[in-house]
């Protein structure tokens, strides 16, 4: 696989990633609010 | 105003999950990289976040706000929710797009799921072991053209579909809770056999298995990025096209899903999540199972030639056989599988906006809605069962799946940015918010995304001959005019296409295409039909509830 692909590739991929882990963290840290809430 | 019901979602996460796998479909891993192979590589990728974050998210919001803002009022449905934002009659029956949709794209997407569910039973039971590439093939046609049987059963496709849609009202007979229960189940299982492929396909070397080239090239083929396709309004438009669809924005079920919301819940955080979750199956996963896998045993060419939709059912349980009795086996399950799930969370989701309507405005119980609403898409999509080769597929997809979409968004847009106002719309996104969203959003919603929305549209009214938007251009320029392709929503109107092979045809092949002609103009009339039901009952839910109003007051 060439550099510039694989570059590509795992840093959109790795971004994409960890920012949908971060947001589902933050969705599962704060359900303790959800659930005050209620 | 309806009856303000109780009714809510179970957990924080069975929400996103539910709202995730409404999102992830078929078109995650079928239909995505596709779109990338031919727009560009890894080019694609720029216009398709870009559209993603100018786009997606907006629209996500809005939506995610508009159903949390009717189901205030006790609306779970678009036609009375968009009602509940603006007195004007006709934005309920600009919302009979977010009940008409569903379920005309619930028609043959259920039969698409059906087709999922045989393909993994097939290959658990090791039926594909040993049988060549054109075995496998014909069989797809045997399938579709209603040859095929499955334990002696005739009509397997009217089989599996029976059972699909059986299968989907029961659960939506159930409720929320058998929705939520679906997406905890189907998600997670979702994630893991499409990890479990990717780990599978990129680990098969060149020479192992009957493998001709390295999985990785398919990889560099899809990654390496073209940077010069960015100058191509076509591959702009088809990112734009894809982060469109990927996020089933546009249908009416995100605004009744998010109904059921508590009335001060988080939208911002919610909506955000439940689009990049989309993002990760569709940009992580998705473009890791059928390109590497097809370019390992196929080859380049092939994928440049033949990789289309089709090649999942055609082509893959092939490809997964060289693998081994046990290993093929298994891993057709996982990919089938995986669709299964894709497919059945988007196709409950697809039954709730028709539900709840019925329950809302007539006071119908869950479980008998649940049942009409297995009735009509069983019956609507009967035809595109017994007519799959003749195009009634396809034209469900096209102006149910496809047109009706972009112009229930761009009018939902209106509704929300410029008569329900940017600033009670703004607040409304933000009420309750667990993250904060920058304040040039409010911008982008009410100018950039319905600009960008008028944009596709008008490039699928218009589509120039061979997609080649330069080259329209500068012939429009010089006096040449604009010539259509067949493909723009003009000439699919007249049926342009067909016509002009109507023309060259003779004998069985003009009596073939002009029967195609004939059902082609009756699935319209078909779809047209259930539009005008749902106004006429739209009609009457609006008509009982002055009535009551009336009687209230006297």
């Amino acid at each position: 696989m060439n550099s510039l692909a694989l570059f590509w590739m795992i840093s959109i991929q790795l971004s994409v990633t960890v920012i949908t882990i971060y947001l589902l963290y933050k969705v599962l840290s704060s359900k303790k609010k959800s659930n005050d809430d209620k | 105003m309806s009856q303000v019901k109780n009714e809510n979602w179970g957990s924080r996460i069975g929400l996103i999950l539910a709202m995730a796998g409404n999102a992830v479909g078929l078109g995650n891993f079928l239909r995505f990289p596709v779109q990338a192979v031919q727009n560009g590589g890894g080019a694609f990728l720029i216009p398709y976040l870009v559209c993603f974050l100018i786009m997606g998210i907006p629209l996500l919001w809005v939506e995610w706000a508009m159903g949390r803002f009717g189901g205030r009022y006790g609306h779970h449905s678009s036609p009375f929710i968009m009602g509940a934002m603006d007195k004007r009659q006709i934005w309920k029956y600009v919302g009979v797009f977010g009940i008409f949709t569903n379920i005309g794209v619930a028609a043959y997407y259920s039969y698409i799921e059906s087709w999922t569910l045989s393909y993994s039973l097939r290959s658990i039971s090791g039926w594909f072991h040993g049988k060549s590439e054109m075995e496998i093939l014909n069989h797809f046609d045997s399938y579709t053209g209603m040859q095929s049987h499955f334990l002696g059963i005739p009509n397997e496709a009217l089989l599996f579909f029976v059972i699909v849609i059986l299968l989907n009202t029961f659960i939506l007979a159930r409720g929320l809770k058998g929705i939520e229960k679906m997406a905890k189940v189907g998600m997670p299982l979702l994630i893991f056999f499409a990890i479990f492929l990717v780990i599978n396909g990129l680990s098969n070397k060149s020479g192992s298995n009957s493998a001709e080239y390295n999985p990785w090239i398919g990889l560099d083929f899809l990654w390496t990025p073209q940077f010069d396709s960015l100058l191509s309004p076509k591959v702009w438009l088809a990112a734009a096209g894809q982060i469109f669809f990927t996020l089933s924005v546009g249908m009416g079920t995100i605004h009744c899903y998010a109904s059921y919301m508590k009335s001060h819940e988080d939208v911002a955080l919610n909506a955000i999540t439940t689009g990049f979750t989309n993002e990760f199956v569709e940009i992580v996963l998705g473009s890791m199972i059928v390109v590497p896998i097809a370019a390992g045993f196929l080859g380049l060419d092939w994928i440049k030639e033949h990789i289309s939709f089709g090649a999942a059912f055609q082509t893959m349980p092939f490809l997964f056989d060289n693998w081994g009795l046990i290993l093929g086996s298994v891993s057709g399950l996982f990919w089938f599988g995986l669709l299964f799930f894709a497919g059945i969370t988007s196709s409950l989701a697809m039954g709730m906006p028709w539900i709840s309507f019925l329950q809302d405005e007539f006071g119908w119980k869950q479980k008998n809605a649940a049942y009409t609403f297995g009735l009509i898409v069983f019956l609507l999509g009967l035809p595109t069962v017994l007519f799959y080769n003749q195009g009634v597929f396809s034209e469900y997809d096209y102006w149910a799946g496809t047109v009706s979409l972009v112009i229930f968004a761009l009018l939902e847009l209106i509704l929300f940015s410029w008569v329900f106002g940017m600033k009670r719309g703004w607040e409304e996104i933000t009420l309750g918010a667990d993250i904060r969203i920058p304040q040039f959003y409010s911008f982008v919603i009410r100018y950039i995304t319905p600009s960008l929305l008028f944009f596709v549209l008008i490039a699928a009214i218009i589509t120039p001959e061979g997609n080649n938007w330069l080259g329209a251009l500068k012939s429009l320029f010089n006096g040449n005019g604009w010539s259509l392709d067949s493909s723009s929503m003009i000439q699919q109107i007249m049926n342009k296409g067909l016509h002009e092979q109507l023309l060259l045809a003779k004998g069985e092949e003009f009596t073939k295409i002009e029967e195609k002609i004939r059902l082609i103009n009756g699935a319209r009339i078909l779809l047209v039909t259930v539009f005008g039901g749902i106004s006429l009952l739209v009609f009457f839910a609006q008509k009982k509830h002055k009535t009551k109003n009336q009687q209230n007051y006297e």
